[in-house]
């Protein structure tokens, strides 16, 4: 089958292909079950490295970040931050609980409108925490912020795979699930989402995932024996309603597996057994769990489905070297 | 494989200067400005009480969604906006497309939380702006993938600059790009004032907003919507779709430099337009018009003139600048996908957009501004600059709907 054929096929299925060329992954992981991978350096207060101006405009899921940018940067010590194009999915509704049950009902309106004040202002735009980690980390590439459940993470995990794919020689895809300043309020304002949008399990745990993103060219670079190798062979969109076995086939027409290629299938439920009911980070945590060697070596697709019925499936090889 | 082109075969827009492309287009050309007076709240209480304002009660209610029968334009202005202007392109839209809108901020609606109806309202009274893209998306029978951009006032253009790679890469065939925004409510306007952002110079009227002027003195807020259908040109043409420009590159970059005001010498706003020359491969000559992110802000147009001039050297004395900001206000995160339409103008009616309210230009600033009315020209390439708070930076260049690529690219 040609490579059009391929994608006429495709097309004809909704499905769209990335990734022509292997794309190398390493990750980094915080949540609340742990950190991957862990060392010395992580535990540094953050009021101790933080300047003391850029201290008011941190919220908690901006702390959580700089600990996995920390992680990251200590980890990838020859990641260029002049170029490294960075894609952070965020959850949605950057809305200040504090302040909404500080004045709820309680203040009048020439009460209120002082109260609010640039550092708030500030923390409420929804790309602060990406200018926090382009300030802190001296990240000067392309930067894009994603908002939203399964699909800002899925959206940030393929824009930066796709810019590897392109040409750009590396990419940074970052996701996070931080319920104080996300999801609560969702929730708080509309019960029936939880039934809707939310996992019935839950609120998703604090969790953090960059996952950096290489050349295929690069594959067959010596590593350390010992060390996990995984590569990124595609990431297939499209709509809901198929089963595991049609996605695998999928991908087989797509030329992400070959036909007689077993696969381990990595679905939600999986996922939230290892990490909890993880959300925004769904699709990259998955990632970054079978570049960690968490489901062993094979081939995996990694599964996350949104809201509105449009399935993300990443297919990645992790071997052992 | 061939690499694959991408045009923009229509557009939806909703903003103070105009409820459609036709209206937006002759207010361009008019130069009659949208902006005046806030109506629809009492501001008597804050320090800014005008801007890109959108009378609501000539709009289309969104249609039910799940969790969502009626809608409040009030309240759901957002929403109301974007699905205005989607309703303008909606028949055009193939079944698969993809959609990628930005959504601004979550509302917090200020007198709610204030005077509490529990009765009639929630806490957050405003329909979660997560689930509004997608739910439409399906309302209306598309199938394509959905995302919402957020990263501040690039993200209309980021959108937009996304989408254009989707489709070259062959990820998607189509997809309906750009954003929706509103801060225009007492808490909104006086969050964004609390960045010393705003001008305070009620007292000029419209003409408080002057970009690259000497004596200009802030920005003002607007609100609306605007959405690009994006397709791959081939397909387009086989289904003689109608070509109103072709997307040539995309380029971004961040400043790393502070949480609110740019970095002062230009170095990311000038990385982020040799990005999109880079992935346009085009030359700085080849651009014959400039669409400014020109907010009017004494950093921002100190910043990017000096960015323009980096970057386009000699080839300065003959680009054209303008801000079409003081026509609309700044739509934020919209903004950027509402500079794109206004960047069609060129293609589509051979003028380019004046830069309103320059009376004194800033000696500072050696550009070509745009004074005075439309100026009558038909470049063959055009750019667009959207740079946000916090230092997200995205450039976007179309070319004219016959564009020629150099052989061999």
């Amino acid at each position: 089958m040609t490579a059009e054929d391929r994608r006429a096929d495709q097309i004809a299925d909704r499905t769209h292909p990335l990734a022509a060329i292997p794309v190398i992954v390493e990750a980094v992981l915080v949540n609340g079950q742990g950190e991957w991978p862990a060392g010395p350096g992580d535990t540094a207060s953050p009021d101790e490295t933080i300047p003391p101006r850029d201290r008011k405009f941190l919220d908690r899921q901006m702390l959580l970040l700089t600990r996995l940018a920390r992680m990251f940067t200590r980890h990838w010590s020859d990641l260029d931050s002049r170029t490294v194009p960075v894609h952070l999915g965020l959850g949605p509704a950057r809305t200040d609980l504090t302040a909404l049950l500080r004045w709820g009902g309680r203040v009048e309106p020439d009460a209120a409108l002082p109260m609010i004040q640039p550092a708030g202002a500030v923390g409420l735009l929804p790309n602060t925490p990406l200018s926090w980690l382009s300030l802190a980390f001296h990240l000067h590439g392309e930067g894009a912020v994603w908002s939203g459940f399964v699909e800002a993470g899925a959206t940030a995990l393929i824009q930066a795979a796709a810019l590897v794919e392109a040409g750009t020689p590396e990419a940074l895809a970052i996701a996070v699930d931080c319920p104080d300043v996300t999801f609560v309020p969702a929730v708080l304002s509309h019960p029936a989402m939880a039934g809707d949008t939310a996992s019935p399990r839950g609120l998703p745990p604090e969790t953090a995932v960059a996952l950096r993103l290489r050349s295929g060219l690069a594959k067959d670079t010596a590593r350390p024996a010992g060390e996990w190798c995984t590569t990124l062979l595609g990431i297939v969109t499209g709509q809901a309603g198929t089963d595991a076995d049609e996605q695998r086939d999928h991908a087989v027409r797509a030329g992400l597996l070959p036909a007689d290629g077993k696969i381990g299938m990595i679905d939600g439920d999986r996922l939230a057994g290892l990490l909890g009911p993880v959300r925004t980070s769904l699709l990259p945590a998955g990632v970054a769990l079978a570049a960690i060697g968490s489901f062993g070596a094979g081939l995996f697709a990694i599964d996350a489905c949104d809201s509105w019925n449009c399935r993300r499936t990443a297919f990645v090889e992790v071997r052992h070297a | 494989m061939p690499e694959r082109r991408v045009v923009i075969t229509a557009a939806g827009i909703v903003c103070a200067a105009g409820h459609n492309t036709d209206e937006f287009f002759d207010a361009l050309i008019a130069g009659k400005t949208g902006i005046g007076p806030f109506r629809r709240f009492d501001a008597g209480g804050l320090t800014v009480r005008q801007g890109g304002e959108v009378p609501l009660g000539c709009l289309a209610s969104p249609p039910p969604l799940p969790g969502r029968r009626t809608w409040d334009p009030i309240v759901d202005t957002k929403a109301v906006l974007a699905w205005n202007a989607l309703l303008q392109i909606i028949g055009d839209i193939p079944e698969n497309a993809g959609f990628c809108t930005t959504m601004g901020l979550e509302r917090i609606d200020m007198d709610a939380i204030i005077h509490p109806d529990p009765g009639k309202r929630p806490v957050c009274p405003e329909y979660p702006l997560t689930l509004f893209p997608g739910a439409v998306w399906r309302s209306i029978g598309r199938a394509g993938p959905v995302s919402i951009q957020a990263s501040a006032c690039a993200a209309g253009s980021i959108s937009i600059g996304t989408a254009f790679r989707d489709i070259r890469s062959g990820r998607a065939d189509a997809v309906v790009a750009g954003g929706t925004d509103s801060l225009l409510f007492p808490y909104g306007v006086h969050a964004f004032a609390s960045l010393s952002a705003l001008s305070e110079r009620n007292d000029l009227g419209a003409r408080a907003l002057a970009p690259f002027d000497r004596d200009r003195s802030g920005t003002l807020l607007g609100e609306g919507a605007a959405f690009l259908l994006l397709e791959e040109r081939d397909s387009a043409l086989e289904r003689s779709r109608p070509v109103l420009a072709e997307i040539l590159g995309f380029g971004a970059s961040m400043d790393a430099h502070h949480w609110v005001i740019p970095d002062p010498t230009g170095a990311g706003a000038a990385a982020a337009m040799r990005a999109a020359l880079a992935d346009a491969r085009l030359e700085p000559a080849a651009i014959g018009y400039l669409n400014a992110h020109g907010t009017g802000t004494r950093h921002n147009d100190a910043m990017e003139a000096r960015a323009i001039l980096d970057v386009f050297g000699e080839s300065t004395a003959g680009l054209p600048v303008s801000s079409t900001k003081p026509f609309t206000g700044h739509l934020l995160t919209a903004a950027g996908a509402v500079e794109a339409v206004a960047s069609l103008l060129p293609f589509i009616r051979g003028f380019l957009p004046p830069n309103l309210h320059l009376s004194t230009p800033d000696p500072e600033v050696k550009l070509d501004i745009i004074g005075g009315g439309a100026r009558a020209a038909r470049p063959r390439a055009v750019m667009s600059n959207s740079y946000g708070l916090g230092g997200q930076n995205a450039v976007l260049i179309l070319g004219a709907p016959d564009h020629t690529r150099k052989a061999g690219t």
